[in-house]
């Protein structure tokens, strides 16, 4: 009884003195990157395991992670995302398997964040005082590159979710975040505008003191977990309810509380993607960072990992992911000057990718032509049609854990080409098969001259 | 991204001179530089061997292509502007041009 007088004593010296002087200083845009481990294209995810809890280290945080995720299974493991229409998704690079997240981590005076989970914060002199947040302040629908408008999501509690995507456009939203912050700072100034200044509402809940072993904290989240919460906004809705209802924990009474907290005049919107980019360069590779320890500067994990995993470690160890052309080119090229030559050309080039053993073994079918603009030119004019098949397999070396890895690459190729020459006068059929074995290097490193040389 | 490729095949040729079977290796560079956000050039080049004269009376020949710029319009739009030369069969004039267009890529 003792004790819990004291706890109430220091919750009514404590909580007061906040709420007078509620001052939001910023708010950090902190960039994440997902990956889709199961099959993309539709259905369900759950046996394929979709949730990993990639960069979250240390034992408490992932007790809470493994809680989170086996409470949220069935229902947060769903994939909408497309499949590819030219490459078996899960293997390869240009596979809708990714994910942006933009972690908005309010900077607010007197609070840090609460056990890695994004909507909720502790008061810093008294840990056991968390604030959980009653919804995400800021609302974007869509996101603009030079290159094309994302769709973004609020998919969890403070959680902006930009899915679906290659892995040229993750890293095309990274590398432009990176150079250009007002990419995501203007458009979340705006939404702040819009509504009327950024704004966070709390229920306060003052814990028990930890004691003896307990650890009101993780019994906290772990009972959220049981009763199937977890950081959805509908779902985070009824998480705030049931706090806000509460009147007992542990034993011990406590008394929920709603605090609004307003920013202040100077507020600055930061935004950080270096450690997100770095991630999404070392993630196409099979060792390393695949499963492993997640490169320097790894994002801190999201809502404790619900559906996500921070960093590289999102991907299952062992899995290779192919980098490969665009599935389908349809190119005409008119000619400029040359020897030997009509007025251009019209060529087509497809390929379809069949990876397998998590994309150390694949097959790849590919078809490719050309027919000259002008064919009845009597000079060099060439009409082509050609045919591959290979089966092949990968084998990854990556010294450098963040950077993609070296790849080898062998197996069996067979070909069949034809070819016509100007006015059909002279006319070739070749059918051909061999071995075959190719080296590849993913970058040229260090070179500082370049953005980046990864390959998109 | 860059690599080499090296290939050893066994086949048949059929054309208006009559068919034969040769054996052939071919080597293959292709490189990918992205120098920003936007713009980008590759090599790919081949270079072909055999120990008959299958190649328009040689026993070697090549085939460069080089897209010296390419950047994406408008997506799935892209310009390109290559280079390109060797002796492209079925006659194996050598040939080498400039060429600037525009090319529809699906899901790169």
């Amino acid at each position: 009884m003792t004790k819990m007088t004291i706890t109430t004593l220091l919750f009514l010296s404590v909580a007061p003195a906040f709420a007078q002087n509620p001052t939001i200083t910023g708010l950090h845009v902190r960039a994440d990157v997902a990956v889709a481990t199961g099959v993309a294209g539709g259905g369900s995810m759950a046996s394929m395991g979709t949730t990993t809890t990639g960069a979250i280290t240390t034992g408490s945080e992932m007790s809470m992670a493994q809680s989170t995720t086996n409470a949220t299974a069935g229902s947060a493991m769903t994939v909408t995302g497309k499949k590819s229409p030219c490459a078996s998704s899960p293997y390869t690079a240009d596979g809708a398997i990714f994910s942006v997240l933009l972690v908005l981590e309010p900077q607010i005076d007197g609070l840090t964040k609460f056990r890695n989970v994004n909507g909720a914060m502790a008061d810093q002199k008294t840990p056991q005082t968390v604030y959980f947040m009653t919804s995400t302040p800021i609302q974007l629908t869509s996101l603009r590159t030079q290159r094309r408008e994302y769709a973004v999501t609020n998919k969890y509690i403070n959680e902006l979710w930009i899915e679906n995507l290659s892995w040229a456009d993750a890293s095309d939203i990274l590398s432009e975040l990176q150079a250009t912050p007002a990419l995501v700072t203007g458009p979340i100034a705006d939404a702040i505008r819009a509504a009327g200044g950024l704004s966070y509402s709390f229920v306060a809940v003052t814990l028990p003191i930890p004691s003896g072993g307990r650890r009101p904290d993780v019994d906290l989240t772990d009972k959220l977990a049981e009763q199937g919460s977890n950081y959805r906004p509908d779902r985070w809705a009824r998480t705030i309810d049931t706090l806000s209802k509460m009147t007992s924990f542990d034993g011990e009474p406590v008394t929920p509380k709603n605090v609004t907290i307003t920013a202040s005049s100077n507020a600055q919107v930061t935004v950080e993607a270096t450690p997100a980019a770095t991630n999404l360069a070392a993630i196409i590779g099979a060792v390393g960072t695949n499963g492993g320890t997640a490169s320097v500067g790894a994002a801190t994990g999201t809502n404790g990992g619900t559906a996500s995993a921070a960093g590289a470690g999102a991907v299952p160890v062992g899995r290779i992911l192919l980098v490969d052309a665009p599935c389908l080119t349809v190119a005409l090229l008119p000619a400029l000057t040359g020897s030997n030559v009509t007025g251009g050309t019209l060529q087509f080039s497809g390929r379809y990718l069949f990876p397998w053993q998590q994309g150390h073994s694949f097959a790849r079918l590919g078809i490719s032509g050309e027919s000259p603009l002008n064919s009845g030119s009597s000079v060099s004019s060439l009409s082509k049609f050609g045919a591959v098949f290979d089966l092949a397999f990968n084998k990854d070396r990556q010294p450098d854990a963040a950077t993609a890895p070296v790849r080898f690459t062998g197996g069996l190729t067979t070909t069949f080409d034809h070819s016509t020459a100007a006015g059909g006068g002279m006319t070739m059929s070749k059918a051909a098969g061999g071995a075959k074995g190719s080296i590849s290097f993913p970058n040229f490193t260090p070179c500082s001259w370049a953005t980046t040389l990864a390959p998109r | 991204m860059s690599g080499t490729t090296g290939t050893g095949s066994s086949g048949s040729m059929n054309g208006t001179t009559g068919s034969t079977s040769q054996f052939e290796g071919n080597a293959k560079f292709n490189a990918k530089f992205r120098w920003t956000e936007l713009f980008n050039s590759s090599i790919d080049a081949r270079y072909l061997a055999s120990h008959d004269r299958i190649y328009g009376g040689r026993k070697t020949n090549y085939l460069i292509n080089v897209d010296l710029l390419k950047f994406i319009v408008k997506e799935p739009f892209e310009f390109a502007a290559t280079w390109r030369c060797g002796r492209p069969e079925p006659d194996y004039k050598k040939s080498c041009a400039f060429f600037a267009g525009v090319s529809l890529t699906s899901n790169q």
